[in-house]
């Protein structure tokens, strides 16, 4: 590409995913089409039905898509050979919802975090169990944390240490599916601001059904409803300017304090 | 204060004897008729203990401290039948998953109808026509063909009007709602909300309404109990508590409680 | 609100035996191992050696079990049974849980088309009764105890296949296991390091269920003549030399079926004691 402005970390181009239930199909996703920047924080916003997650899965390789395109800095990776393509999907990583089922309750957490630094090529368990050090210091846990296992550790910690992970080779995307929803309000706030503060150069996709927490986090957010993208825009542009009937109801909805029923 | 529906003082719960560390200690507070009392309180807070206690759900090995008055009687000397009989005619209950309260393979008409029919002896048609009426009341749609259907066939937010619509059969004076919302959207969350708000407009019953989301609670609450690590650190009317909170405890609350507008000038990520 | 930080750590042992049935099927087994290794040195009598004693004699002092039609003493050969009786069981459970455990990771790991494809033919093999199975493929392959050790380890594999794969499929579906994939680890490294420990309890039990099954099945093909061949005692074979003298000896087969019996019954009490232990919803104490 001769192009000034350098492609879009990632980005998905007609995305449209179908199941067939009862003979008929079903679309999950319907010609979704959108890019995040380089550094940038995309929210995805929607309730459930929305395919907002099957985006989020589709983008990081857990799932298939039907058709359409994702384009990686701009190549299409349906055009490339297995192990190019397998190469860039290592470059995202994916924060869950559930903080008790996103990490396996056999493992410390250091070996984690080496199984996944493994994956990408750093096989020396020392080295990697140093960097998991680190990285969970950074993340804002005790220095003994890497030889503990999961279940010694509470929601919130296990959501640092799941951040943590996902960090941990230095992705260009990390898509956050729900990633503050299960999460106590006080708690929420904090992983939100160790997110902000851990971003970095790193891209986001953000999705959550939280408005004001996609608010606080995101400099762009994406509506879906029903499968489709009702509407795209700046954090500003969307919260204090919504166009779409459905994103206004979706607005008018979230409960605030100073209002009564 | 007299004429309460439901008056707990001193409350304490501890789980597996009496000298375990207490998981409730010395809550009490009252819901009146056509008041909105909310529990509120983040996860270890006590306050699924507490409404587990004043609806006798508490398991066995709970040890109960103080009393639980319901119109005058003492939750704790009624017997097993009468608490059965309070249960099911004076207190409804919704809770945060219609799914564990619905059962799966009988018909919603069945279910709505069969607590009318045991409980108050009525006829299987008269207790149809009330149901049909109380699927009206709580705003669906098309009240038989929802009848006819089965719990799975619906939307989440429709079996949550479902379970409120069943509870209302009843004619009960206090409804108990755990989390009511949690598992809904927002849009259906808020369409729950205005429900709970005319149920009590039009019937005047108390509304127990035990929730973490503080933002639920200051749109629909009269009375808030604020709990923390098993005590009550702040109770009073809601103008009082939410918009002059005295605890430090429930200022960090309502300031996690982002509002949208704080979240745009609060994020700074974006310019 | 009770705190939800749930415990995962594996039991230490003293606490397994206070299972009352992980107990009793611990001693019964850990006798019958002890007595198939020390058979050699234990045996009053050789168990080859004929007239010990005279033919057909009941249970006396001299014979704890008394002798058979060629007057081998019969105790003498029911505790050298035990060893190629559990040596045949050990070796075909080994091989069928290599296997199956191998074959039911790779179709939960499979792309959705394969996997329907794979799990319709495990499901085929695995409606036939395992014994039967192993019965025709002895057939088909001849008698022996190797041949019969293999068939019925093969007979194992549908049945250890169907139940890893339930097992891993619930694994692979959880958080943890998709993040091990998002970040491209290999399949096999997602099976190993990651979905094995997980289910590596439920294989035990069903490792023992497995067992019994295979004593069972070589206990029968040995009467049938297609497994350990005579004059080498094993409990089976013993039971088919001796049902010609039902009426007048019985204790031929009393007592190898008892062996058989107790076998069986310990490794199916040691199953049932650690899904008991595993299984949060049959668990009694709180941890």
């Amino acid at each position: 590409m001769a192009d000034q402005t350098p492609a879009p970390a990632i980005e998905v181009r007609d995305l449209t995913k179908s199941f067939r239930v009862n003979g008929r199909d079903v679309h999950a996703l319907n010609g979704v089409s959108l890019a995040v920047g380089h550094a940038e924080t995309l929210g995805i916003v929607g309730e459930s039905g929305s395919g907002k997650s099957t985006l989020g899965r589709i983008v990081v390789g857990l799932e298939t898509m039907s058709s359409g395109e994702i384009l990686h800095e701009g190549t299409a990776i349906s055009g490339v050979g297995r192990a190019e393509r397998n190469a860039r999907l290592a470059k995202c990583q994916m924060i869950f919802q559930d903080p008790y089922a996103s990490l396996n309750p056999r493992m410390t957490i250091g070996r984690q975090i080496h199984e996944t630094l493994r994956a990408h090529g750093s096989r020396q368990l020392a080295h990697n169990l140093a960097t998991a050090a680190v990285l969970l210091e950074r993340v804002g846990l005790p220095q003994d944390a890497a030889g503990r296992y999961p279940h010694e550790f509470s929601g919130g910690q296990r959501q640092r240490i799941a951040i943590a992970r996902a960090i941990s080779t230095g992705p260009s995307v990390i898509v956050a599916d729900e990633a503050v929803s299960a999460l106590d309000v006080s708690i929420r706030e904090q992983i939100l601001d160790l997110m902000a503060e851990l971003k970095g150069t790193t891209s986001y996709l953000f999705i959550s059904h939280d408005m004001a927490a996609v608010a606080k986090f995101c400099d762009r957010i994406a509506v879906m409803h029903k499968g489709r993208l009702v509407e795209q825009g700046t954090t500003r542009q969307i919260i204090s300017a919504p166009q779409d009937p459905y994103t206004q109801s979706l607005l008018e909805a979230v409960p605030r304090i100073g209002r009564r029923r | 204060m007299t004429g309460a529906l439901i008056s707990v003082r001193d409350l304490s719960i501890r789980y597996g004897g009496p000298d375990a560390p207490a998981a409730v200690d010395g809550v009490s507070f009252d819901v009146n008729p056509g008041e909105i009392v909310a529990l509120v309180g983040e996860s270890g807070s006590g306050k699924s203990s507490v409404s587990l206690a004043v609806m006798s759900l508490l398991p066995d090995s709970a040890h109960v401290g103080g009393s639980i008055l319901f119109e005058g009687r003492d939750l704790a000397a009624c017997g097993r039948r009468e608490m059965e009989n309070i249960r099911g005619n004076r207190i409804g209950m919704i809770f945060q998953e219609p799914m564990t309260c619905l059962n799966p393979v009988l018909s919603i008409a069945r279910q709505m109808t069969e607590g009318l029919v045991r409980h108050r002896a009525m006829s299987r048609s008269a207790a149809r026509r009330r149901a049909l009426q109380a699927l009206a009341d709580v705003g669906i749609p098309e009240p038989e063909r929802v009848m006819n259907s089965f719990p799975h066939e619906l939307s989440g937010g429709m079996r949550q009007r479902v379970m409120i619509a069943a509870a209302l059969t009843l004619e009960p004076s206090l409804l108990i709602a755990d989390e009511p919302t949690t598992a809904l959207d927002v849009t259906v969350q808020a369409q729950v909300l205005d429900l709970l708000v005319e149920i009590r407009n039009r019937t005047g019953d108390g509304v127990l309404l035990i929730t973490h989301d503080i933002g639920v609670v200051a749109e629909v609450a009269d009375r808030v109990v604020v709990m923390q690590g098993g005590h009550v650190v702040e109770h009073g009317p809601w103008e009082q508590v939410i918009r002059a909170p005295r605890e430090a405890y429930t200022k960090a609350l309502i300031g996690a409680h982002m509002s949208l507008e704080e979240a745009l000038t609060d994020g700074g990520l974006h310019g | 609100m009770t705190d939800t930080t749930t415990n995962h750590r594996p039991r230490r042992l003293p606490a397994a035996l206070r299972q009352w049935n992980i107990a009793v099927g611990a001693l019964i087994l850990g006798i019958v191992v002890l007595a198939a290794i020390l058979a050699p040195w234990i045996a009053p009598y050789d168990p080859f050696k004929m007239a010990s004693g005279p033919r057909l004699t009941g249970p006396s002092a001299a014979h704890w079990f008394g002798t058979d039609e060629l007057g081998r003493d019969l105790f003498s050969r029911v505790l050298l049974g035990a060893r190629l009786s559990l040596g045949i069981g050990f070796a075909a459970v080994a091989v069928g849980l290599l296997f199956g455990v191998t074959f039911g990771m790779i179709i939960a790991f499979c792309p959705e088309r394969v996997k329907a494809l794979l799990l319709r033919i495990v499901d085929v093999v695995y409606s036939f009764p395992d014994t039967l199975l192993a019965l025709a493929l002895v057939a088909f392959m001849g008698p022996g105890v190797e041949n019969a050790t293999i068939a019925i380890a093969i007979s194992l594999i549908p049945f250890y296949a169907r139940v890893t794969y339930g097992l891993a499929a619930v694994e692979r579906a959880k958080p943890y296991v998709e993040a091990a994939q998002i970040a491209q680890a290999a399949p096999a490294r997602i099976m190993r390091i990651q979905v094995l420990p997980n289910i590596l309890q439920s294989l035990i039990v069903i490792g023992s269920i497995g067992f019994s099954s295979a004593i069972l099945s070589a206990a029968g093909l040995s009467f049938l003549g297609l497994g350990v061949q005579p004059p080498s005692p094993e409990w089976g074979s013993i039971l088919a030399s001796g049902r010609n003298y039902i009426s007048r000896a019985p204790w031929i087969l009393i007592f190898p079926g008892l062996a058989i019996c107790l076998t069986v019954l310990s490794f199916n009490l040691i199953g049932d004691g650690i899904r008991d232990l595993t299984d949060p919803k049959s668990r009694r104490r709180r941890s």
